[in-house]
C-alpha cells in the first residue's frame, strides 16, 4: 500500500475553529483588566453562612467572660462544699487564671493554603484577623497540612498584626498572637494541642520557646480557645478539625472553603457541626461587608464578576452553536 | 490514637499522645528523607543517561540545592548595634549582607513604647531578598530586647518565585475553564441540561451580576426576598438538593466502609494481594 495513502488528512477548520481559543484567552483577560481598572462600587448580600462565622468571632470576648462566670461559680460550690476537694480547687483556680490572662478570648486561625489558593482565602484570613486584632482577642495560628502554607501565613497575621489602623493599634508578636508554624501530622498535633499546646509545637515558627512567650500564659489547650477557624483549599482537614475539636473537645469550628470544594460542606453548617463557611472569593468579600472594611476581597469581585458575565455568554454561544447544528441537520 | 476517644485516661491521653506524637514526626523526618533520596536518584539516573528532559532535571535539582542551602540558614538573630538612644528615638544599625541600613524606632510620649517593630528592606537587583524587623522593645527609656531577625533570601525566594510561580500555574486554569464552558458544557440530556440550568443559576447568583450597568437587572431577573433571584435560587441549591445529594454520599460511603470492613474482618473479602503483603 502506498504510503501517500494511509496519511490523515484533517478536515480543514473554519476561521472560527482556528482563532476561538486565543480570541476567548485575550476576552478573559480583558475581562479581568477591566475589573481591576475600573473599581466600580458595588454591596453585597452577606448570606446566613458567612454570618455565622462573623456572629461567632464577635461573640467571643462574651464567649470568654460566660467561661470565667461558669468557672468562678464552680470554683464558688466547690468551696461551700462542707468538705471541699483541693486538687479540684487548686484546678479550677489555675484553669480561672489562665481564663483571665486572656480577657477577650483566644481564636486559633489555621491557614491550610498554599499560594495557588490564596488569591480566595487569603482575603479571608486578612479579614478575619482584622476582626480579631480590632475586638483585641488573641490570635494563635498554625498551619495543619502543607508546609508550603508557612511562611505565607507568617507573612499574612504579621502585616495585618502590624498595620497601624484607627481601629487597633499594631499587635505584638508573641504578646498578642503568636504564629506556631508547622508540624508534620496534622492529625496527631491537632489531639496533642487538645492536650497541651506548648508540648505539641515546642517553639512558634521564628523558633521561640513557646514557654517563654507572654501569649502562651493563658492557653494551655482547647479549653482556652473559643473557636477554631479553618481556611483550607483542603477536603479533608475540615472533617478533621471537626472530629477533633467539635467533637472531642466541644470548641466552636469555623470554616472558609475555597469555592470550589464549599458546596461539599454546607451538610455540615445546617447540622451545627460548623458555625459558619466562608464560600470562596464570595465568602471573604461578604466577610469583608460585615466587618466594613473592603479590601482585596472585594476588590477581587469585580474581576470575577466579569468573568462569571463572560462565562455565561459563553455558555449561551456554546448551547446556542449545538442547537444550530442540530436543526440544520434535520433539515 | 482510636483508644484516647474511649478511655479518658492520663497515660492513654496524655502519655501515650505524646510518644506517638513524637514519634510520628520522626517518622515524618524520614519520609522527607526518602524523598529527598528519590528525588535525586530520579532525577540523577535521567542526568547521567541524557534522558529525554535531562535538562529539566538539572533545573530540579539546582533548584533543590538553592532552596536546601538558603533553607538550612532561615535566621540569623544579630544583636543591634545602637548608635543613638534619647527619650524620643532610638537610632541603630543593621548589620545584614554588606550593607549598614540605618533605621529608627519612635517613642512614643504617651505610651513610652516604641512604635514596636521597624521594618527595613535592602534591595538586590530591585527586588527584596531581605525583610529585617527587630522585635519589639518596651523603651521607657530604657531600651532591652532589641534584636534583628534577619530573613535572608528564603523569603524573597517564597515571594518572589514560589508564590509568582505557583498562582500563574494555578491562575491559567481560568483561561482553559472559560473555553472548557464554551466547548464542553453543552446539553446532550435532560440530565446536561438541568446540570447546565443550575449552573448558570450558580454562575448568577455567586457574584453581584444586578450591579452591572445596563445588562446586569436583566440578567439577574430582579429581586426576591431582598436579594436578586438568581441568589436566592443559588441559595436554595447550595442548601436543600446539594446537601441532600452530599449527604446520601457520606452516608452511602460510611455505609460502604463498614460493610466492606466487616467483611475483611470476616475473611469474606480478602483485601488487595490477599492479605500476604
Amino acid at each position: 500500500m502506498n504510503a501517500e495513502n494511509t496519511t490523515y488528512v484533517p478536515p480543514k477548520k473554519s476561521l472560527w475553529q482556528r482563532w476561538y481559543r486565543p480570541l476567548m484567552y485575550v476576552a478573559v483577560f480583558l475581562c479581568v483588566l477591566f475589573g481591576v481598572i475600573f473599581k466600580t462600587p458595588f454591596t453585597l448580600n452577606v448570606s446566613q453562612a458567612t454570618l455565622g462565622v462573623y456572629d461567632t468571632i464577635e461573640s467571643i470576648p462574651e464567649t470568654r467572660q460566660t467561661a470565667i462566670n461558669e468557672v468562678t461559680e464552680k470554683l464558688q460550690s466547690e468551696r461551700n462544699k462542707p468538705s471541699p476537694d483541693q486538687e479540684t480547687i487548686q484546678e479550677l483556680e489555675a484553669q480561672l487564671n489562665r481564663l483571665k490572662k486572656h480577657p477577650n478570648g483566644v481564636l486559633l486561625l489555621c491557614f491550610d493554603f498554599d499560594p495557588g489558593t490564596s488569591m480566595e482565602l487569603q482575603p479571608m484570613a486578612e479579614a478575619i484577623l482584622h476582626h480579631a486584632f480590632r475586638k483585641n482577642i488573641t490570635v494563635l495560628g498554625n498551619v495543619g497540612y502543607n508546609i508550603n502554607s508557612a511562611q505565607l501565613a507568617q507573612d499574612i497575621i504579621n502585616d495585618v498584626a502590624r498595620q497601624d489602623t484607627e481601629e487597633y493599634t499594631p499587635k505584638i508578636d508573641g504578646e498578642d498572637y503568636v504564629f506556631l508554624g508547622f508540624r508534620p501530622n496534622a492529625l496527631m498535633v491537632y489531639m496533642q494541642m487538645g492536650e497541651d499546646i506548648i508540648q505539641a509545637y515546642e517553639t512558634d515558627y521564628a523558633g521561640n520557646d513557646l514557654n517563654t512567650l507572654t501569649v502562651m500564659d493563658g492557653v494551655l489547650n482547647f479549653n482556652e480557645i473559643e473557636t477554631v477557624m479553618l481556611l483550607t483549599g483542603y477536603v479533608s482537614m475540615p472533617e478533621m478539625w471537626m472530629n477533633v475539636a467539635k467533637t472531642k473537645f466541644n470548641r466552636d469550628v469555623g470554616l472558609g472553603m475555597t469555592a470550589v470544594s464549599a458546596a461539599d460542606y454546607y451538610p455540615y453548617v445546617q447540622s451545627k457541626q460548623i458555625v459558619g463557611l466562608l464560600a470562596g472569593l464570595r465568602g471573604a468579600a461578604e466577610y469583608e461587608s460585615a466587618i466594613n472594611q473592603p479590601a482585596a476581597g472585594i476588590n477581587r469581585m469585580r474581576p470575577q464578576l466579569y468573568a462569571h458575565t463572560l462565562a455565561l455568554f459563553l455558555l449561551v454561544l456554546g448551547n446556542g452553536e449545538s442547537l444550530y447544528k442540530f436543526l440544520t441537520k434535520k433539515k | 490514637m482510636l483508644l484516647q476517644f474511649f478511655i479518658p485516661w492520663d497515660p492513654i491521653e496524655k502519655d501515650m499522645m505524646e510518644w506517638v506524637g513524637n514519634s510520628t514526626q520522626v517518622v515524618g523526618v524520614f519520609a522527607l528523607a526518602i524523598g529527598l533520596a528519590s528525588l535525586i536518584h530520579m532525577h540523577g539516573n535521567k542526568i547521567i543517561r541524557s534522558a529525554p528532559g535531562w535538562g529539566f532535571s538539572i533545573v530540579t535539582i539546582l533548584c533543590l540545592i538553592i532552596v536546601l542551602v538558603i533553607g538550612l540558614f532561615p535566621q540569623i538573630i544579630e544583636p543591634k548595634t545602637y548608635t543613638e538612644v534619647s527619650q524620643d528615638k532610638i537610632s541603630f544599625d543593621i548589620p545584614s549582607l554588606s550593607v549598614h541600613t540605618p533605621a529608627v524606632a519612635e517613642i512614643d510620649p504617651e505610651t513610652q513604647l516604641t512604635n514596636r517593630y521597624v521594618t527595613t528592606t535592602h534591595t538586590m537587583c530591585g527586588f527584596q531578598p531581605v525583610r529585617d524587623y527587630n522585635k519589639y522593645t518596651n523603651a521607657a527609656g530604657v531600651v532591652y530586647d532589641l534584636e534583628v531577625a534577619q530573613v535572608p533570601m528564603f523569603n524573597w525566594i517564597f515571594q518572589y518565585v514560589f508564590f509568582a510561580l505557583s498562582s500563574t500555574t494555578f491562575s491559567l486554569l481560568a483561561f482553559y475553564m472559560m473555553t472548557a464552558t464554551y466547548r464542553a458544557v453543552r446539553v446532550k440530556s435532560w440530565e446536561s441540561g438541568l446540570l447546565l440550568v443550575a449552573a448558570i443559576i450558580v454562575l448568577i447568583g455567586q457574584v453581584p451580576m444586578d450591579q452591572i450597568p445596563i445588562v446586569g437587572p436583566i440578567i439577574s431577573g430582579g429581586e426576591l426576598k431582598g436579594v436578586s433571584t438568581f441568589e436566592y435560587i443559588k441559595g436554595l441549591i447550595l442548601q436543600f438538593p446539594n446537601t441532600a445529594a452530599k449527604r446520601g454520599i457520606i452516608i452511602g460511603i460510611a455505609l460502604g466502609a463498614l460493610a466492606t470492613s466487616i467483611k475483611i474482618i470476616f475473611g469474606i473479602e480478602k483485601p488487595y494481594m490477599g492479605g500476604r503483603g
